[in-house]
């Protein structure tokens, strides 16, 4: 090889010597133009290889990092491993017609073309102009797109996104409108992430808060008003499954890859069980545990209740794992405080109210992956965690207050407190509380002896289970009237999600399932509806209510006893002692009557 | 080198204060910085958009060194032909380059001071509202590569010809296929008769689309790239033409 390579020079030598001498003898101009002629072609080549080899190399100086693909992406695009084609229709009309979207194209194309590039090829991307009556425009349109009229003639033109993976799944941007430009990463990002994880993981919901919109509890006797799901479901779900299960479920089902509790009032012994188990088998929980839940107001016998914090098997089930909760005490931090505005009328008080806090960097775990990166985060009546005595777990704060922290008894936060009396009454107690860990290492069961005995079946719990358990056979009236007043926290997110599997026409079977699942007797219209279509119902309409039990007893005990009892197993929970952040910052989400929401409102400072 | 840079200086700073020993300066300068103003804030509805950006600002550029910066650039070489003070200028002890290099930085450094006379626009938008300074220094940076570019084109096709006028009106229609071409205007003529990498070929050669992206702030190596590489390309031309035509 290296004789060759030596030899070259040899051969070429007295060719280029030639060369020199031919060219020497010609006339000055021709030699001046052919330099010329030359040096073009090294112009454009120069260029065909800067156009090609350099996209990528550039300084981004606009303030935001519009132009930067974030590490999150470049991850994501690196661990596609099937191939992902997408198809850019975008109508070169209306480029010309609104020069605005010619100028979009090229950031989406330009974009895309990186995120290709980063893929190492897996994602392909492939532009159409979809011109009237053309194939490309009946694809364009079978795909979902949504055109947009261009002139009198009636003439439309497109500028949306589909995309779709090896098992034709399919996913579009109907059309890419401007006021989004600023998420253009993350609207495709998602779309791309969502064709190359076709399947979604599942997240396990348990929770006694509404979550999933539903009735507002304080406005159900007075007509009832329509509670929006929180925003942050709808996150969850752009990414995952959510199944939600009820409180007294007997076993997590296998498929749920994360367990999300959040303020669970009424856990029975079973279900503690369960999500014990669930955790020493490896499962993954995200835990929410708040004194005061401010979402879950609901009303109570002596009127407002400020939510009682979580049941105490769950409590329990926290201690076991190396963390104390206490559900009486709150906190309150002078340093973090966000200052509210309260009292209606001319002259409303703007003061500091201690137990709303806004954490910022210096109380938030910087190198956690949940929390790198915030800025700011912002807790309602927040609760806190300690480290449990004897606790086998490694427990890392993630979020913590300041030192001037305090301890408020819980029972101040219901009615409605007053925020210049606690700052008055308020004591620094010099110590650090921790509101947020991670609890990571090897804990015993809370149940030591296995399963619980199961609470005497009553009447109304048979009922419920039979409900919960998606069964559709028409709900017996009794039925109905006793499940309604036990049952009415997880009503609502059901309610949600039946309306969900029609309004939003999201054709996936599991929400209808999900919302099929879920049914009670509350929105019986709703179950009929989508029993009908629900992939998983397993009885036929006509089955009898009694057959369905059988069949809800020969599934769930038989799973339940096929698993051994665990004794202990590793933990890999994250506990955060407020639910309030799962909130919406939108003051519809809170009861709207005679409570301390309507009347602080957070003001910026 | 050193010489080099040393006597590419001395003629860069002879050429630069000769600007400004002519009304060419005032001239160029007034309406220079009148034809931004006036594209900027009748034509771009700078104050109707209700953003605070310079976009309607950047957006004319091109158009409007179309016309401004061969106007610099014919006399580079022309008019010292036409006096023939050429000659004098090659008997100096300087090799052609520095002298090519020495009049092209004069002239970009006085668009230069043309384009930092703009400044005022970039207060009133701080002033109005809280822009994005980045895209506008991108924009700046970009505008200022661009009018290199136009310079570079300008000065080569200057040292072809003895007549002032022939320089102006050969290098503004050469700038102007050059702005033109990414345009799917010119694009879609080509499509129909050249094989691909011809339109690809073409289109990576437009000023517009390279300018157009640096100024949304997005520091392009592949633009600057570009904007470096026809500066070079037209530098070299430049300095076979005043050895080719010297004699003339």
């Amino acid at each position: 090889m290296q004789s060759i390579l030596d030899r070259v020079p040899e051969v070429l030598r007295p060719a280029s010597d030639w060369l020199v001498a031919r060219c020497a003898r010609l006339p000055r101009h021709t030699l001046a133009w052919a330099s010329i002629g030359l040096a073009l072609i090294l112009l454009l080549s120069v260029n065909l290889f800067a156009s090609s080899a350099l996209r990528n190399a550039k300084a981004d100086l606009t303030q935001q990092r519009l132009f930067t693909i974030s590490d999150g992406t470049r991850a994501m695009l690196r661990s596609v491993d099937e191939p992902i084609s997408l198809r850019l229709y975008f109508s070169k009309r209306l480029g010309e017609a609104a020069s605005v979207y010619g100028r979009y194209f090229e950031r989406v194309r330009a974009l895309l073309q990186q995120y290709s590039d980063l893929s190492g090829g897996r994602v392909e991307l492939a532009i159409f102009d979809p011109e009237p009556f053309s194939d490309a425009e009946d694809k364009a349109v079978g795909a979902g797109l949504r055109g947009v009229r261009l002139n009198q003639d009636g003439e439309v033109g497109y500028f949306g996104l589909v995309g779709s993976n090896s098992t034709d799944t399919d996913a579009t941007i109907p059309f890419f409108t401007t006021d989004r430009e600023a998420f253009l990463e993350y609207d495709l990002t998602k779309l791309i992430y969502t064709l190359a994880n076709p399947k979604k993981r599942v997240v396990g919901l348990i929770t006694s808060l509404p979550l999933d919109g539903g009735m507002n509890p304080m406005a159900m006797m007075g007509g009832g008003r329509q509670l929006p799901p929180q925003m942050i479901m709808e996150q969850i779900r752009d990414f995952f499954d959510v199944k939600t299960l009820a409180q007294d479920v007997k076993e997590i089902p296998a498929d749920v890859d994360v367990l999300m509790v959040a303020q669970p009032d009424k856990l029975t012994p079973e279900a503690a069980y369960a999500i014990d188990q669930y955790v020493l088998g490896g499962g993954k929980i995200l835990a929410l545990v708040d004194p005061v839940a401010e979402m879950g107001g609901r009303m109570g016998p002596m009127g407002m209740m400020g939510g009682g914090g979580p049941s105490p098997e769950f409590v329990k089930l926290l201690k076991a794992w190396g963390v104390d909760f206490d559900a009486s005490k709150a906190v309150g931090d002078i340093a973090n405080a966000r200052r509210v505005q309260f009292g209606g009328g001319a002259r409303p008080t703007v003061t500091e109210y201690v137990a709303w806090l806004g954490l910022d960097r210096r109380s938030i775990d910087e190198k956690d992956v949940l929390s790198g990166g915030i800025e700011r985060l912002n807790l309602a009546s927040a609760g806190f965690l300690s480290k449990a005595e004897g606790a086998t777990t490694q427990v890392t704060p993630i979020l913590v207050t300041s030192p001037q922290a305090m301890q408020i008894p819980a029972e101040k936060f219901s009615g409605a407190p007053d925020p210049v009396a606690l700052l008055r009454a308020y004591k620094p107690e010099g110590k650090l509380l921790m509101l947020a860990a991670r609890i990571a290492g090897t804990a015993n069961s809370a149940y030591p002896d296995g399963m619980p005995k199961p609470v005497p079946a009553k009447a109304e719990g048979d009922d419920k289970a039979k409900q919960d358990d998606a069964k559709p056979d028409a709900p017996k009236p009794d039925a109905a009237k006793d499940a309604k007043p036990e049952d009415d926290k997880s009503a609502p997110p059901k309610d949600a999600n039946a309306k969900d599997a029609k309004a939003k026409d999201t054709k996936s079977k599991d929400t209808k399932a999900k919302g099929d699942n879920s049914a009670t007797a509350k929105d019986a219209k709703a179950k009929g509806d989508n029993s009908a279509t629900a992939k998983d119902a397993k009885p036929k309409d006509g089955k009898s209510a009694a057959a369905a039990d059988g069949k809800a007893k020969e599934e769930k005990p038989e799973g339940a006893e096929a698993k051994p009892h665990k004794a202990s197993g590793r933990v890999n929970a994250i506990v955060i002692a407020d639910t309030d952040l799962l909130a919406s910052p939108t003051p519809a989400t809170r009861p709207s009557s005679s409570t301390r929401s309507t009347t602080c409102r957070a003001r910026t400072r | 080198m050193h010489e080099l840079a040393r006597n590419t200086w001395i003629i860069a700073k002879r050429e630069f204060v000769a600007y400004f020993s002519t009304p060419l300066a005032t001239v160029f300068l007034i309406i220079f910085i009148a034809l931004t103003g006036a594209f900027a804030f009748y034509v771009g509805g700078f104050f109707e958009r209700g953003q605070a950006d310079l976009a309607p600002f950047f957006q004319y550029h091109p158009w409007l060194y179309l016309l401004l910066v061969p106007a610099v650039a014919m006399r580079l070489w022309a008019e010292e032909r036409k006096s023939g003070t050429i000659e004098l200028l090659m008997t100096l002890p300087i090799s052609p380059w520095e002298a090519i290099l020495g009049k092209f930085f004069a002239a970009w450094a006085f668009i230069g001071v043309a384009l930092l006379l703009t400044l005022p626009m970039w207060i009133t938008v701080n002033v109005l509202g809280s822009p994005d300074n980045g895209v506008i220094l991108a924009g700046y940076v970009g505008s200022f590569l661009m009018a290199g570019a136009f310079l570079a084109i300008g000065s080569c096709i200057s040292a072809l010809t003895k007549n002032q006028v022939i320089a102006f009106i050969v290098s503004a229609s050469i700038c102007f296929l050059l702005v033109m071409s990414g345009l799917e205007l010119v694009l879609n003529v080509l499509r129909a008769w050249t094989p691909g990498f011809v339109v690809s070929a073409v289109s990576s050669m437009s000023f517009l689309s390279h300018f157009d992206r640096i100024s949304k702030g997005v520091l392009d190596l592949s633009a600057v790239a570009f904007y470096v590489s026809l500066i070079a390309f037209a530098l070299f031309a430049n300095r076979i033409f005043v050895e080719l035509k010297k004699a003339d």
